[in-house]
């Protein structure tokens, strides 16, 4: 009994420190996968090339990003990219959003990694290998255009990725009718425009009125929602032409708590929550749907939110109530300022490890070509799409808003590698509805300045934790401005807001990026 | 130290020589083994973890990996500096205080009450359902509670406040979610209804531990049952009444017996209520992990866990100089 006793014991204990121990290895193991399996896929690459096919190579990809729906290298575009390029992609998609500092803190980086959040720390010649001095080398035929190498040139003077979400102005220019941008926008409730007359809105006293009509005739009605927890202020900031964050005023980067028209801005928003149109409680929602029920369930006039929201309220509210709506006019004010600013999202690093460079900067070369961008983001010609009777967007032969037939065809993912915002927005393009009708006017509307896209601290910089700390007192001041009971008391409260960022490092933040802001400005224009 | 008291009980009476050490552990290997592993468990997850304490006082950045924690440089108390200097620091400590004291204040004596009042039932139906129905909400997670809460109370849909409306009690809507001043008293309500029930279990177990024979003779007496309560049954919970007070003050700035001061202040926050809703925890949250600063946020807890072992030592040393009882 005794004896039996005792052999069990060492019997749990012998299993639990294996467990305790493979549990050790298993943490070290995670990160040399990636190099190892690199090995093997490269042999039978070599296989390939003896049984006389097109020269097969297979890199390894890391992608940064954790909801990435592709797990692996799959589907008809996925195939017929390898079919052009002779290049395989051994997929891994990240666990939690701290695996790529993790893999470059232990340098065990793959052959190719795309990231949106480290895209400063990996355009470091120790990790990467620079674009500029692969393409000489390998595809002197790719002729890039200076404006994007403008946008992606590190402060070394070389570039080490191209990122997607950004067009040159030309392509807007050659695009503009389907490529079509959107911004902050409010949605009404079309029976109650018409059934008021439909009044012209083209002003912001036009606006007011229009609230105080709604809440006169329809007492039980809220007559603005605002979408929580963005997008809140964005039609406003709009008007007054002074949008949160940098604002290019006469050449200098002013933060937009010190302009005078984002005090106004707040002031107005104040306002219409003191005359009743607004509901306190709104500032406290947390999730959009909090406010979108209240569009659908017939409580709400007007939906602050974006552009698109005329038309995504009213294909969503189908299901729900069956209200219609429309978008108000994008401009109210002489004033109006929409910006983009965009210099680009994501963008794939060629590492220092990479065991092929030049069929690396080669399959980038295919995916940022037109034929390769609408491959990868649209799917094949003819099978998946046909483009439409009168112009250069796609009429897709399979439901583009369902991700999981995306993913089966391994159709738009691989798009947003490398590319041009261009081609990704002419896939949305939808003719004739009210959304589209309004964006062509924003797109129209909209300045390009790419110069404040760059002016983005780096990571764990100083001027990251400044910023990110006035962001925050914001977010959390910012209802006593708009919920106060009186004017004096709204410009009080804004005004202690201003005082606090100071207190933060508001001035010092601004000197930084009028500094970077110059720089910016030369890189883009050499 | 632990295993002492088992060895000395274990040894043979009469036994004529100590064992050597080798041989008494052979002997108690079962016993040892159970031993080992809950101080190995204690060694891996609670000791070894501690030296990333020095990251408070390091320019610690993720990138740099669990090496970077040894290697990044000294920057000394910046930022306990960065934290006092914020402009939410008075705000956050008086209500990191506030929370945790009316929650002790009031959540404490709520299960004992509760306890002995279910004792008191005489009829088995009844008593079983008030103790399920009062201990069902400690299984229910914050974020369902804050949608019952929600529900509730919202201005636009809470039933409450609908009632109260049609009733022609109130004309204007409560606005117990968003008014910075009932935020104290939301989380200590709701926090009281959660898990109040949860500690009576304890408190019902250390009731049905005292011996019948003296609620006989306190009635032999003549005591009723007011006095039997009083004279019997509180003293007779007097030792799990210290420990679980000693406890609960040791844990105090998490929320107490009844915890939770972090989810609620999360999930029952928003920007209207925020300053009185915002605490220590939630400020690591939002200023440290959320933004990658783990040596700052480091920073904020360790001033929290400081006031958390000094509240600790201090209500233990109390407790034992006036009840005889603590921890150790």
């Amino acid at each position: 009994m005794r004896k039996v006793q005792k052999g069990s014991a060492w019997l749990i204990t012998a299993s639990l420190m294996v467990l305790l121990l493979s549990a050790c290895a298993g943490n070290n193991a995670t990160p040399n996968n990636g190099g190892n399996a690199g090995e093997t896929p490269a042999a039978s690459g070599n296989n390939g090339q003896t049984n006389g096919a097109p020269e097969q190579v297979t890199l390894d990809l890391f992608v940064d990003q954790t909801w990435w729906p592709m797990k692996d290298w799959s589907g008809a575009v996925a195939e017929e990219i390898t079919k052009q390029t002779g290049v395989n992609l051994n997929v891994t998609v990240a666990t939690d959003d701290k695996q790529l500092q993790v893999m470059i803190a232990s340098g065990d980086l793959p052959d190719l990694v795309v990231t949106s959040g480290q895209v400063k720390r990996m355009s470091d010649p120790d990790l990467s290998l620079a674009w500029n001095d692969l393409i000489a080398e390998y595809a002197p035929d790719w002729e890039l255009e200076q404006e994007r190498i403008g946008v992606n040139t590190a402060e070394d003077g070389n570039f080490y990725t191209i990122r997607n979400f950004f067009s040159t102005e030309a392509e807007w220019e050659e695009h503009k009718d389907t490529a079509l941008l959107y911004t902050g926008g409010i949605s009404v409730r079309q029976d109650i425009m018409e059934a008021l007359g439909n009044p012209e809105i083209a002003s912001l006293e036009d606006l007011t009125a229009l609230f105080q009509t709604v809440k006169d005739t329809y007492p039980d009605m809220i007559p603005l929602v605002l979408n929580p927890p963005n997008w809140h202020r964005a039609y406003f900031e709009q008007q007054f032409g002074a949008l949160s964050g940098f604002n290019d005023v006469n050449g200098q980067l002013v933060y937009s708590l010190n302009m005078p028209e984002y005090k106004d801005m707040y002031l107005y928003m104040n306002d219409l929550y003191r005359k009743g149109f607004i509901r306190a409680e709104n500032y406290a929602y947390k999730s959009e749907d909090q406010g979108k029920q209240l569009m659908f369930n017939g409580t709400g006039f007007a939906y602050s939110w974006t552009t698109q929201g005329s038309d995504q309220l009213t294909s969503a509210a189908k299901e729900q109530g069956g209200h219609t709506f429309v978008n108000l006019p994008v401009r109210l004010t002489d004033n109006l300022k929409i910006v983009n600013s965009a210099v680009g999202w994501q963008g794939v690093f060629i590492t220092k490890e990479n065991k092929n460079p030049e069929a690396s900067i080669k399959l980038m070369q295919f995916l940022q070509s037109d034929e390769g961008q609408k491959l990868a983001l649209w799917g094949i010609e003819g099978e998946h799409w046909d483009y439409a009777a009168d112009g250069d967007y796609p009429v897709f032969k399979y439901n583009t808003m369902d991700d999981a037939e995306r993913v089966a065809r391994g159709a738009f993912y691989w798009g947003l590698l490398i590319g041009s915002t261009t081609t990704e927005m002419r896939a949305l393009y939808e003719p004739d509805t009210d959304a589209t009708r309004t964006n062509k006017v924003v797109t129209d509307e909209t300045q390009f300045i790419p110069a404040i896209g760059l002016v983005a601290p780096d990571a764990d910089s100083d001027e990251q934790v400044v910023l990110t700390n006035i962001q925050e007192m914001i977010k959390s001041e910012e209802s006593k401005v708009l919920l106060a009971t009186s004017e004096e008391a709204a410009s009080a409260a804004y005004d202690a807001m201003v005082e606090q960022a100071n207190r933060i490092g508001l001035e010092r933040l601004e000197a930084w990026a009028n500094e970077r802001y110059e720089q910016a400005k030369a890189q883009l224009e050499s | 130290m632990k295993t002492n008291p088992a060895v000395q009980e274990n040894k043979p009476i009469g036994a004529a020589s100590k064992p050597s050490l080798g041989r008494q552990l052979r002997k108690q290997l079962t016993i040892q083994i159970f031993v080992w592993l809950g101080m190995a468990f204690l060694l891996v997850f609670s000791f070894t973890p501690m030296f990333g304490v020095i990251m408070a006082f390091k320019d610690y950045k993720i990138s740099t990996g669990i090496a970077g924690i040894f290697t990044s440089e000294w920057v000394g108390l910046k930022y306990f500096h960065e934290l006092v200097n914020d402009y939410r620091f008075p705000m956050l400590v008086r209500n990191t205080l506030a929370i945790s004291l009316l929650k002790l204040v009031f959540a404490f004596p709520v299960p004992i009450l509760l306890a002995i009042m279910i004792t008191e039932v005489k009829q088995a139906v009844i008593k079983r359902l008030v103790q399920t129905f009062s201990y069902l909400p400690h299984f229910i997670s914050w974020v369902v509670v804050v949608g019952i809460a929600y529900a509730f109370f919202s201005t636009e849909i809470g039933i409450i406040n609908h009632a109260l409306i049609t009733l022609g009690i109130i004309h204007e809507p409560l606005t117990v979610l968003t008014d910075p001043d009932s935020f104290w008293g939301l989380a200590v309500g709701t926090a009281v209804w959660k898990e109040a029930g949860w500690w009576t279990i304890i408190f019902l177990a250390a009731i049905a531990g005292i011996d019948p024979g003296l609620y006989e003779a306190a009635q032999l007496d003549g005591a009723g049952r007011l006095r039997r309560i009083w004279h019997v049954t509180l003293p007779g919970m007097r030792g799990p009444i210290v420990v679980v007070l000693i406890l609960s003050i040791g844990s105090m700035l998490g929320g107490g017996l009844v915890g939770s001061n972090f989810e609620q202040s999360m999930l029952l926050g928003n920007t209207i209520n925020n300053d009185k809703s915002q605490i220590i925890q939630t400020y690591a949250f939002n200023v440290g992990l959320a933004q990658g600063r783990f040596a700052f946020a480091t920073a904020i807890d360790l001033v929290q866990s400081i006031i958390a072992v000094f509240l600790i030592l201090t209500s233990n040393f109390i407790a034992k100089r006036v009840s005889g009882t603590g921890l150790y």
